[in-house]
Formats: C-alpha cells, structure tokens, sequence
C-alpha cells in the first residue's frame, strides 16, 4: 500500500530524514513513533506531496508520488496535526467541497456527512462557520473529510489530539473498519499506549533514522513499547 | 480563600509591560524583522526613515501652504482665532481619517486578547494599553497638521510665548478627540458585530459609507478651502454654533486664555467618558464568539455536488466575500468600475471639454481611464497569500496545479472582467465612440484585465507570503501586492504616454488596435508561464 524506500530530505545541511525504509501492507495499521522533531512530520508530508524530497522513493499502491501525483492523491487522506481549515466556510460546505473534489455522489456524501458528524457528536455545530469551533471540533470535522471519500491509505500526524476520549474510541474503531476493508493507516503519535493498543506494526524514528520497526511484538518483545522506545532513544544517544 | 488582588505596584509593573509590549509591536509593524534574520537590516531601516522623512515633508509642506492660505486673510480680517479653530477642525478629521478604520481591529481583534485576558491583567488595562497605539498614530497625523500651522503663525500671525504654548499643547489634545470619535465608532461596530452573523457585509458598508464621504469631502475641499478663506465671518459664526469646543480653542490661544481650558475639558472629559464606557464592555466584546448559525442537521437535504473546476471557483468566491480586508483592499476597484459610467454622465460635459482642451480623441482616453480603473482590482496578486496555513488543503487533495492556478485566475476575470464590460459599453454607449470603436475598446479593455489577473497571480507566485496572522498582512502588505499594482499600472501607462507622441502619426483605430494585439500576446505568453512554470512553483511553495 505505502512503500517507502531510502528517503532522504535535508533543510540546508540538517538531515531531517536520513535513508528511511517502510513498507505498510493493506490492513495494516502502522505507527510512527519518535521525539519531537525526529522527522516524522516531515516523513508524512513527503508521503502526501506537500514536501519535496532530496533521494528516494515513496510509492502508494504502485504509483510514484513524485511523477503521479493526483493519482496517488486520490486514494490517500491525509489529517495533519494541527488542521487549518477554511474558517470562512460552514463545516458543511466544507465537506461537500472535499466531496466534489473526490467526485463522492449526493446521496452518499449526504448519508456519510450525517452518519460521522453523530459518530463525532458536531451534527449540532455542522452548519455554523468553522472559525467558530474549538480546536477539538476542527480535528473531528478534519477526520470526517478525511474519511467522507472512502481513502485506501489514511495518513495521520497525531490524530489523537485534541479530541475526547470517545472521539478517540470512535476513531480507533473507524480506524480498525478501514483496515479489515484492506485499507491501511499509517500515522504518527506520542501516545504511545494508543500505538501499543492499536498497531500492527511500529516504527520508532530518532534524528531522522530509522532505529527499529517491525511487528509490535518484534518491537516491544516482553517489555512496554514505551520501555522498548526510551531504551532505543537512550542508546542511539550514547552511540 | 485568599482573594488574589493587584497592588498599586503589581499594576505599574503590569502597565509598563503592557506598554513596552505595545511599542514593540508598533516598530515591528512599521519595521519588519526579516524571517530568518533576528536584526532589521540597517538599509531597511534607512529606507523605512527616508520613506517616513519623504511623507512627513510632502504633508508638512501640503499643510504649510494650506494654514499660509487661511492665516494671512484671517489676521487681516481680525480673526485670528478663527485660524486655530479651522485648522484644530482640519487636524482632527485629518486624524480621524487615519485612525477610524484601525481602531476597531486594534481593540477588539488583536491576536493576543483572549491571551492577555487569561493573565492577572485588568482587561481595563488592555483597552488603555491599545487605544494608547491608536493615540500615537493620531498624534502623528495631527501633528502632520498643526505643527506647520504653528510655524506659520510663528511667521504670519501674531505669536506670543503664552500663544505658542497653548498651540504646542493642542497637538497633543486633538488627538484625545480623534481617539475618542474612533473608539465610539469601533464600539458601535463591535456591537453590530456581535449581533450579526453578515459581518463582512457590516465591514464592507461601514468602509463604503466613510469613502462616500471621504470621496465626497475630496472632490469639494478646494471649493471649501477658498470659501473658508474668503469667508471669515460666516464661516466663524457657524464654528461658534457647531464647533463650539473649537471656537474655544481659537479665542483661547489669541485672545483670552480663559476660553482654553473649555477645549482642554471637553478633549479630556469626553475621552474618560468614552474610555469608561468602553472599559465596562470590552471584555464582552472581544471574547465574543464569532460567526455562529442556528442550524440543524437537516441543512444536508440542500447539498448540491459540483466539478472541481467549479468547486474551485466557489471556494475562491466564498474566500473573497467572506473577507471584508480582501474585498476593500483588493476588489474595491470592481466599484469604481461600475461607478465610472455614472460619473461619466453626470460630468459628460466637463470631462468632454478637457479633451477638447487637449485635442484628444476620447476612445483611447476611455480606454486608459477602464484599464487604469481595472488596475486597482489586485484580487489575484494576493491569491496564493491568501491560502495562509490552509494550503495544505488543496495541495493534498487530488487536484491539478494548473486548475487551481486557472480557478484563481478565472475568478480574478470575473470580477474584474464583468465590471469592466458594463464599464466599457456604458460609457461608449454615454461617449457615442461609434459600434467599431466600442467593440475594439471591450476587446481591448478584456485582454488587459487577462493581463493584469496573469501579473498578479504570477507575481504573487514568486512572492507568497503565507505567514501572516492577519488576511490584512496578505491581501495588503508585501511585495507581492506593490508590484502588481505597479506592473498592472505602468501595463497601461506605457501605451499611453506612447500615444501621447505618435498619436497623432497614427489612427486611433490602429492604435488601439496594436495595443490590443500587444495584450492579448502578452495575456498568451504569461498564461503558458502560469500553467506550465507557475504549476513548479506553486507545488514547491
């Protein structure tokens, strides 16, 4: 689904992402864990085409995101960490502007709309401009465009801030629909209980390396996947 | 449990934080730190002071020649006070220009109200600190005025110490009036916005009604000016009735210094009152909500699917008109289209005989007056700034670059192009320029509107600026902006001041036909470099 292959991208002589190699299978839920500033963000940018890389591939489903680019686009969603939406239109509007631009039918945007803005609990605040919402009504209404096109590959970076905790649980279970219908997720996080939770498989990243990934039990063994990850860290800084 | 209360020290320490932060803000506005440098490069710095240098010598010296013209004929006349009372009057509506807009955005919408409000600071504080910026932009302006007014009573009039003083200490108390007008006016708008959910258009009439009357005030001020001079006695007798503060003013500073603290109260007092009612509403007021709409799910019932080329356009559509700074800033001229052909029936004469004056054919002058009309339309210099932090929305979603790039230049024409034509056929239709005339003058008119919407969007291109906190920053300041205007501007000016020479060698017909051509061919050229290198650029911004 997503293969990533010896990426590479600097900002002038920093390294952001060094050589990194993944691969995400259909129904995988892939995590991507990391410190602040590791590279992850810059990672997920590069999958979704909003950033540029220096070597390497990435491609989803086959395709290159470099030179098929629309074509990769339209089988992926991505959730940013923190999204700026369009706060001068109506969370409605907003979705039947991602709805036109995906081609998503009348019938099924309409159905889709009302269904996840129960999930998410915003069916009440859906009409009202979006400069009004707070920031966890923002995330939600990010997640329902995200969702409302039926992507094959949902991209996330922290999708889990800012939401409440049964936004979180709605997300999570829509997160494990996708993947049992072949899609895949890959998205990055702090939290690492959720990773652990949630994840079939995990990637830790430090400086813009990849230092370990693998299954979640390739990777956490018998320890916590947080223990696993502060060991990781702590070695790779003592090397 | 203790009650946490502010001591007098606390609230000096809070007060000069405030102000210090204030000032800041103000010298990184007017002096702009560039982004990956921490220091102000001294050449901007220099270029900042010669440019403020430059403006305070061409109003200075607007304003030295305009007290000379009231201060002879007054003192001649024996109505020396009437001198200060008109030129008090000039530098307070000079202020309020300045000022009127700005005040309502700087007190209720600064970005870092909901944050100092969270902090152990008086709100009250807050509203001092910010209509103390509002004061200083009004100081400046009124000193624009009355200290020039000062010199030429130094030279003209009769200027003892006590005169001197009194005229000295008026700059800073015109001010105080000016604030208090604008803060009433922002509350007054404060208050409607938070009462309405069509605030753009509120912003957009509010804006309109002031340029009505600044337009209005523009066009008679020479008229007023010679009246006023030439008519001393009238025009005191009508400042002593409707202006009376202002007549205490005058007599105050000339004859009788017990008229002046009258001035002094109602520039001081009015400023408390005024300072009050706002310190009891401020806090309501700039926390509101903004936006909201009482609706219910059922709004997917209206729900319409469109193409994405049309999805495009209605997202720039609703961009624009949900944003009173790009409408007045970028898509004003669009008005000035539509209300040039009425001012060219109503003055039909008077413009006629001014082309007559210059042997002028008026087809070509009609065509310069639409095309720099459609100058001032700089919706698509800002296009690209405009997307701000939501960028990523459209870069991520499968859409070409070259339709997004076509959406904002095809909204850009719409805006700009419909005017235009009723522009055009209105006023060839008014001129009688003749059916072939016409035809060449909207061919003419609609390729230059191509050619400025290609200028600016590809300007913007090379010089988005995508970092700013307010649309103001975006659809307003940066290079971007300047040099479209300018490009789109010298578009015109260069056929022009070449039909000033040659016209005469020439048909009009066959002039206009050649700068036609030369439109379109640039309009061609400019929209293969937009769709092919401008697609690069936009998907590396």
């Amino acid at each position: 689904m997503l293969r990533i292959t010896d990426l590479t991208k600097k900002y002038g002589d920093k390294i952001a992402v060094d050589n990194l190699s993944l691969h995400i299978n259909p129904g995988e839920i892939y995590g991507f864990i990391g410190h602040n500033g590791a590279g992850k963000t810059t990672t997920i940018k590069a999958c979704c085409g909003i950033l540029d890389f220096d070597c390497g591939e990435i491609l989803i489903n086959g395709k290159s995101i470099k030179t098929s680019p629309l074509e990769c686009k339209s089988e992926i969603a991505y959730l940013p960490d923190n999204p700026d939406l369009y706060d001068y239109m109506t969370g409605i509007k907003y979705l039947n502007f991602i709805s036109d631009i995906f081609s998503v039918g009348v019938k099924e945007r309409r159905e889709l709309i009302e269904k996840y803005s129960v999930i998410f609990g915003i069916d009440k605040e859906i009409g009202q401009l979006i400069s009004s919402y707070s920031h966890g009504m923002k995330q939600k209404l990010a997640i329902i465009s995200a969702l409302i096109h039926k992507p094959k590959l949902l991209i996330m970076d922290e999708p889990f801030v800012g939401l409440d905790p049964k936004a979180a649980h709605q997300l999570k279970e829509i997160m494990r629909s996708i993947c049992d219908d072949g899609g895949a997720i890959f998205f990055s996080t702090h939290v690492l209980d959720v990773a652990e939770k949630l994840c079939d498989k995990v990637a830790i990243i430090k400086s813009g390396r990849l230092i370990k990934s693998g299954t979640m039990e390739e990777v956490r063994g018998d320890d916590s996947l947080e223990e696993v990850f502060l060991e990781l860290v702590d070695e790779n800084d003592n090397i | 449990m203790k009650k946490f209360s502010l001591n007098w020290l606390m609230k000096m320490t809070i007060f000069k934080t405030l102000l210090k932060k204030q000032f800041a803000e103000m010298m990184s506005f007017l002096f702009p730190v560039k982004k990956n440098t921490q220091k102000r490069s001294s050449s901007h710095l220099a270029l900042y002071i010669f440019l403020i240098i430059y403006v305070v010598a061409v109003f200075g010296g607007m304003f030295f020649v305009y007290a000379k013209s009231l201060c002879e004929p007054f003192c001649n006349a024996g109505l020396s006070w009437l001198y200060f009372s008109v030129m008090g009057i000039t530098a307070l509506a000079i202020s309020l220009i300045g000022t009127v807009f700005m005040t309502y955005m700087i007190i209720y919408k600064a970005g870092d109200n909901d944050i100092l409000l969270s902090m152990p600071i008086p709100p009250k504080f807050i509203l001092l600190v910010r209509i103390l910026g509002v004061y200083l932009i009004s100081l400046f302006m009124t000193a624009m005025v009355m200290l020039p007014s000062i010199f030429v009573w130094i030279f003209f009039g009769n200027a003892g110490v006590l005169s001197l003083v009194l005229s000295f200490l008026t700059v800073f108390l015109i001010p105080l009036l000016s604030v208090t007008l604008s803060c009433l006016l922002a509350l007054v708008i404060a208050v409607l916005m938070a009462k309405t959910t069509h605030k753009t258009l509120i912003s957009v009439l509010f804006s309109l009604f002031f340029f009505v009357i600044y337009f209005i005030a523009g066009s008679k001020i020479s008229q007023a000016i010679t009246y006023i001079a030439t008519n001393g006695e009238a025009v005191g007798n009508k400042v002593k009735i409707f202006a009376y503060p202002f007549y205490c003013l005058g007599v105050g500073i000339t004859e009788n210094v017990l008229y002046y603290p009258v001035f002094m109260a109602v520039c001081v007092l009015a400023f408390v009152l005024v300072y009050f009612i706002l310190s009891k509403t401020f806090l309501r007021l700039s926390t509101i909500r903004k936006g909201e709409k009482k609706k219910a799910i059922g709004q997917t019932s209206g729900l319409k699917s469109s193409g994405v080329k049309a999805a495009l356009l209605k997202k720039e559509a609703k961009r624009f008109f949900t944003s009173s700074a790009y409408i007045l800033n970028a898509g004003f001229g669009s008005i000035f289209l539509l209300i040039f052909p009425i001012l060219a029936i109503v003055y039909r004469n008077k413009l006629n005989e001014i082309i007559n004056m210059f042997s002028f054919d008026i087809t070509p002058v009609i065509g310069v007056a639409i095309c720099f009309l459609a100058s001032t339309v700089i919706i698509s210099a800002s296009s690209v700034s405009i997307e701000g932090k939501t960028l990523w929305i459209i870069r991520t979603l499968p859409i070409p670059t070259s339709d997004i790039l076509k959406a904002k230049f095809l909204f850009h024409m719409i805006l700009a192009g419909a005017p235009t034509l009723i522009s055009v056929i209105a006023v060839s239709i008014t001129f009688g320029v003749g059916f072939a005339n016409a035809v060449i003058l909207t061919v003419l008119c609609l390729s230059y509107v191509a050619l400025s919407a290609l200028i600016g969007l590809i300007i913007n291109l090379h010089f988005p600026n995508l970092d700013w906190k307010s649309e103001m920053v975006a659809v307003k300041q940066g290079a971007s902006v300047i040099l479209s205007m300018i490009t789109a501007m010298v578009a015109v000016l260069i056929p022009f001041i070449i039909f000033l020479f040659v016209g005469s060698l020439i048909p009009n017909l066959v002039f206009l036909l050649i700068v036609t051509a030369m439109y379109m061919v640039f309009s061609v050229v400019l929209y293969w470099y937009l769709i092919n290198c401008g697609k690069q650029i936009f998907e590396h911004i």
